[in-house]
């Protein structure tokens, strides 16, 4: 395999996905504590303050030691399910603000 | 066989068994890399899409609270916020898919996700739009 080819553009992936969750976590906390709903904004901004950490912090994902991660689960399963809270998260405020207006 | 080669093996089949998910790394032989890392990097892009969908659901929640607009944009948000907590764990299972047909040599799997995607994307579309023109039309 190339060097520094599909191993190196997976890395990026990894780390354009983990500041993405970052970014739309600290989105929905700003847009929950413009609508006043505090414990939102408190759990997204949890959600991307350990998103912003992961990726900055964290060893490149995708590959390990100049190798290529074989087991990816563990990561993945951490991306998404962050997505899916921040979802869950978003969801919630679209429902208070929904019933704020009956 | 030398025993330095046969400790690697052993060490090999060691760290496959820690391999996990089991149902994915259980089965089959190893596939070709860069398809492993493609497959990698398309889960990761379907994640992103999910982030998409909930980042305009929020934004629709935001505007529809700034003015008075209807309930339905408030209802509108509310599933993309849904459909992207949704996609983000069916990304996972795409992966795992994915990964075993590799592992078995079997055909990839369609993506599931697609259809509902793009149905939904022109579903919320026309309403969005029948929406705005409406008002226009009955002035």
């Amino acid at each position: 395999m190339r060097p520094g080819g599909p191993p190196e553009r997976t890395a990026l992936s990894w780390q354009r996905s983990e500041l993405a969750v970052a970014f739309v976590a600290a989105f929905v906390a700003v847009a929950a504590l413009r609508l006043e709903v505090l414990p939102i904004a408190l759990a997204a901004g949890l959600v991307a303050i350990g998103a912003v950490g992961v990726a900055v912090a964290g060893r490149p994902r995708g590959v390990r030691h100049g190798q290529v991660d074989e087991a990816p689960w563990t990561w993945l399963a951490n991306v998404a399910v962050a997505t899916a809270v921040v979802g869950v998260l978003g969801t919630t405020l679209g429902v208070v603000e929904l019933l704020r207006r009956f | 066989m030398s025993a330095q080669t046969r400790g690697s093996e052993d060490e090999d089949a060691a760290a496959d068994r820690e391999r996990r998910p089991r149902s994915v790394y259980g089965v089959g032989r190893e596939p070709d890399v860069q398809s492993s890392l493609a497959n990698q990097r398309t889960a990761l892009a379907w994640v992103r899409t999910a982030l998409a969908l909930i980042a305009g659901g929020v934004a629709l929640t935001t505007v529809a609270s700034s003015a008075d607009f209807s309930v339905l944009l408030d209802a509108v948000a509310v599933l993309a916020c849904l459909g992207g907590a949704a996609l983000a764990i069916s990304s996972l299972a795409s992966w795992a898919a994915t990964e075993r047909a590799l592992r078995l040599d079997e055909p990839l799997p369609r993506p599931h996700a697609l259809p509902w995607l793009v149905g939904g994307a022109v579903v919320v579309g026309l309403v969005l739009g029948v929406n705005a023109v409406l008002p226009l039309v009955q002035r």
